[in-house]
Parts: structure tokens; C-alpha cells; sequence
């Protein structure tokens, strides 16, 4: 599930590809990599899905994917609440 | 500069709920007589020219929200790992998050309310998808209001 694309360090403003987290630069951040890997996935999504499809039958159930992904966010935090 | 930033964030932030809240209410309404009262007002807007609105606030504020974020990292977070309050991280994780699921929301969202789209057919579509972003401003603004008060940016 940890799969940025890059992580940024804010520290000295370090990037590094992939998941590989560097030591003595700082405190990570993935957020910026799990955008870019949402785009990308995105953009794939976007040019290979037929249109046909998309607005037929994809457009009344798009709406699961986002409440589904959130719902995950939560499970997978939920031991910051504990 | 930091402070600056994010008072235009939250000043965008607010907008957007404003924007929002009407469109998803309004979204949500039956149709029914009009009676001229406050909420018959606040319901009765015209939903589509909001969308275009909330289309760029909400890529506004997610990239002012970017900008600031390094410095969240470094002075905010860090001090909330040592005062152990995995909660407040944990929001802010949601937060982000959320904010980030928003974005892909918003291409179909706007698609659903096109001219070429804005029919029956796609009601209940456009209609979960305009709450949900709703939604997920409303999380976004709140939260980072509570933890800016627990600590705020350097």
C-alpha cells in the first residue's frame, strides 16, 4: 500500500524515487508521490476505458470508488486512534 | 509568508463550503412550491453555475494546501509525535487524504454537471458525488481548524 512515486524530504528539500526512505535527511512526505500516482492511474483509467462504457454503466456506480478508498483510509489509521 | 498562505487557504476553504453546501443542498431538495422562505431561498439556487466555482477553489486550495504542507510536517507534526497525540496526526492524515480523494472526484463531478449530462439519468450520481465533496470540504476545513488551534505554523 506504500507506493509513492517519489518522497519529498522538507528538511534540505530531498527527493528520492520509489519507497526507499533515506536516513538523516529528515521527515519524510508521500503525499506528494501518492498524487502522482493517482494521476497516472487516472490517466491510464481515463484513456484505455471505452467511453462507451464509461457513460453507460461506469457513471452510476463511480461514486463507490471514492467511499470505498475513504472508508480504507480509516481502517488502515485507525491504530492512530487508539 | 506561511501565515499568509493559510489564511488564504482557510478563506478559500470557506467559499468552498459556501459554494458547496448550497449546491449539494439544493442538490437534494424535492422539487416543490415555492413559498418564498429562508430555505426555500438557500435551496432554490441554480445548481449548475456552481460548478465551475467549486472546480477552482477546490484546485486552489489543494495547491495552497501543498505549498504549506512541508512546513505542517516539520513544526507540526513532529511536536504532535512527541506530545503523543496520534490522534491529531491521524486527522490530519484523513484530512489529507480525503483532500486528495476529493480531486479525483472532481473531473467526474464536473462531467455529471455538463450541459451534455445534467439530466435525469445521472441525478442520483451527480447527486452522491456533489454531498460527498461536500462532505469531504466540510472534514477538510474542520479539522484543520481544530488542530491549527491545538498548534499552529510557525
Amino acid at each position: 500500500m506504500n507506493s509513492p512515486l517519489f518522497i519529498y524530504y522538507p528538511l534540505h528539500g530531498d527527493f528520492t524515487w520509489g519507497t526507499q526512505v533515506l536516513k538523516g535527511v529528515g521527515p519524510p512526505m508521500l503525499w506528494y508521490g501518492f498524487l502522482s500516482d493517482a494521476l497516472i492511474a487516472g490517466a491510464v483509467a481515463a484513456v484505455c476505458i471505452p467511453g462507451r462504457l464509461a457513460n453507460k454503466w461506469l457513471i452510476n456506480l463511480v461514486w463507490v470508488f471514492p467511499i470505498a478508498t475513504m472508508a480504507v483510509c480509516i481502517f488502515l489509521l485507525r491504530r492512530l486512534f487508539q | 509568508m506561511i501565515t499568509t498562505l493559510l489564511i488564504i487557504h482557510g478563506l478559500i476553504g470557506v467559499a468552498l463550503l459556501g459554494a458547496l453546501t448550497h449546491q449539494a443542498v439544493s442538490a437534494m431538495r424535492r422539487p416543490s412550491k415555492r413559498t418564498g422562505s429562508f430555505v426555500d431561498r438557500y435551496t432554490g439556487v441554480n445548481q449548475k453555475t456552481f460548478t465551475a466555482t467549486v472546480v477552482a477553489l477546490y484546485v486552489l486550495g489543494l495547491i495552497l494546501g501543498g505549498v504549506i504542507y512541508p512546513n505542517y510536517r516539520l513544526n507540526v507534526r513532529i511536536p504532535f509525535e512527541e506530545m503523543r497525540l496520534g490522534w491529531a496526526v491521524g486527522l490530519f492524515e484523513l484530512k489529507e487524504h480525503f483532500a486528495g480523494i476529493g480531486l479525483g472526484v472532481l473531473p467526474v463531478y464536473a462531467y455529471s454537471w455538463s450541459s451534455q449530462t445534467a439530466d435525469r439519468s445521472n441525478e442520483r450520481t451527480r447527486r452522491i458525488l456533489t454531498i460527498l465533496l461536500a462532505a469531504i470540504v466540510w472534514w477538510d476545513f474542520l479539522i484543520g481548524h481544530v488542530l491549527n488551534n491545538l498548534r499552529g505554523l510557525a
